[in-house]
């Protein structure tokens, strides 16, 4: 998917988001876009899934019904259990029946990972409310990776999460792209996230921007040259959390 | 089958927030048992009891779906959960018509409830009860509530919805107490076409007359008809409008 000459504002508020800024989702990769907060990475989500209408050039734009798109933070009634929400989630996407919910649905994604396998069980009795806000995540994403779409888009899926809790979620969206060949769009100020992937290509937004858009074995390189704080901050924090 | 699952979260969600019970099952019964107190397993006067049972009947239709319709969809709106379900239930339709039906679940039990203790304690035709009670959910529930559907394809955020929805029921109770029908004036029609609750309240009433034949209708099916039609309009042309994306942010 191509975005071209994308400007935008909000309707109410004459701030320019995004100044003819370019896109290209690299298709079956794992795209990670990162920037700082208030930059636009939600509202460039939304007009990339088609919610916001723009001008902008859109090129082998995937249909609504092809994406899936994890929201941070939407309250779910708290008296429901883990069971129950796999019964919304799955059964609502159309791809399940009631019959096929059950624990066991999880084992192709979780492999040969005890902890995840045991993890899984006990948030299947446990009420919504009761789980903490990276359990609600873990087993949010991990719901969504078992519903079939071509392009995923996980705005923050990390934020607020610990980094054990964060690393087996990024690992369900690796295996989501490695196994089943996915088109991800990750959005996230999380620069250790980008650890976690081997091939990836990522995207900078900065100033209404894409100021780079390289794969994993350039973009250090090219980051380097930049002169934006934000940027220079996350390369010092990825080699600090390889060195460690 | 894939709006069994939603319909069954909603209904969790209503049964959750009891206290909305209070205002749309509470004040009917206690209403209706303290206004009739004194006929208590007696017999009152078959007719007029069973109009004030088709009163409150049209107050549940009417109060149920200000509070499920589009003041509920801007919730969902505003908390973003119209906007993940968009994406894994693939259209807006299934969650509207999900909200709907647990909607109707809701109501349709508390109304038969309504009439079951209605007929224990004032010794009335529970059958007769039941059937005016089914002709008003089926003839008014949809069109009642793609009325309020209109609420969702407003600019407006909860906090502004939640007084307006409020305040609209006392108004919708007040204008039909002052009970204008009987004749078909154009006043009659424009309080028909403005309060719902009039128009599920001579609803009931109509078919109340066709049970015993000798009544005249208040008011002909026809005009009611056009009403559901307008109704349904309204419902329709909010859905298309309808935004997804919470207001505070766009």
């Amino acid at each position: 998917m191509k975005i071209r000459h994308l400007t935008y504002n909000y309707p109410k508020n004459h701030k320019l988001i995004f100044d003819n800024l370019s896109l290209s989702i690299v298709p079956g990769k794992v795209n990670v876009l990162i920037g700082m907060n208030g930059e636009g990475k939600t509202t460039l989500f939304d007009i990339v899934s088609d919610l916001v209408k723009t001008d902008a050039e859109m090129n082998d734009r995937v249909p609504i019904k092809d994406i899936l798109y994890q929201i941070q933070g939407v309250p779910i009634l708290s008296t429901i259990n883990g069971k129950s929400l796999a019964e919304l989630i799955l059964c609502s996407s159309g791809q399940y029946h009631l019959k096929d919910i059950t624990p066991k649905l999880f084992e192709p994604l979780l492999g040969n990972d005890p902890d995840s396998v045991r993890k899984i069980a006990y948030l299947w009795r446990m009420q919504y409310g009761k789980m903490s806000p990276g359990e609600r995540r873990w087993i949010t994403i991990l719901l969504y990776c078992l519903i079939n779409k071509s392009l995923y888009l996980f705005d923050e899926p990390t934020a607020g999460v610990d980094r054990y809790s964060a690393n087996q979620i990024l690992r369900q969206i690796q295996m989501l792209n490695k196994r089943k060949k996915k088109t991800i769009f990750i959005a996230t100020h999380q620069i250790e996230d980008v650890a976690y992937f081997s091939h990836f290509q990522i995207h900078v937004l900065a100033h209404g921007q894409i100021v780079l858009c390289e794969d994993q074995d350039n973009w250090i390189k090219e980051a380097k040259k930049s002169k934006l704080p934000f940027l220079k901050a996350c390369i010092n924090d990825l080699i600090r959390c390889r060195t460690e | 089958m894939t709006l069994f699952p939603m319909t069954k979260h909603f209904l969790r969600v209503m049964v959750y927030y009891k206290v909305n019970f209070i205002f749309s099952f509470g004040v009917p019964l206690v209403s209706i048992i303290y206004s009739l107190r004194k006929y208590i397993f007696r017999h009152p006067e078959q007719k007029e009891t069973i109009e004030l049972i088709i009163f409150w009947i049209s107050y549940m239709i009417v109060l149920y779906a200000l509070m499920d319709s589009g003041s509920a969809l801007v919730r969902l709106r505003e908390e973003q959960f119209l906007k993940m379900f968009l994406f894994i239930s693939r259209n807006k339709w299934k969650v509207i018509m999900a909200r709907f039906f647990s909607h109707l679940i809701v109501l349709t039990a508390s109304a038969v409830l309504f009439d079951l203790i209605a007929s224990i304690l004032f010794s009335l035709p529970f059958g007769t009860l039941i059937g005016i009670t089914a002709v008003m959910i089926c003839v008014c529930v949809i069109p009642v509530y793609s009325l309020f559907l209109l609420f969702a394809a407003l600019p407006f955020r909860q906090e502004t919805i939640q007084p307006i929805v409020n305040l609209l029921i006392f108004f919708f109770l007040i204008i039909t107490l002052n009970h204008f029908s009987g004749t078909t004036t154009f006043f009659n029609v424009l309080l028909l076409l403005t309060n719902p609750m009039n128009y599920a309240f001579d609803v009931g009433l109509t078919f109340l007359s066709f049970l015993s034949s000798n009544d005249a209708p208040p008011v002909s099916w026809l005009l009611l008809l056009l009403i559901s039609c307008i109704y349904l309009i309204i419902g329709f042309v909010s859905i298309i409008n309808m935004k997804i994306l919470p207001i505070f942010r766009n």
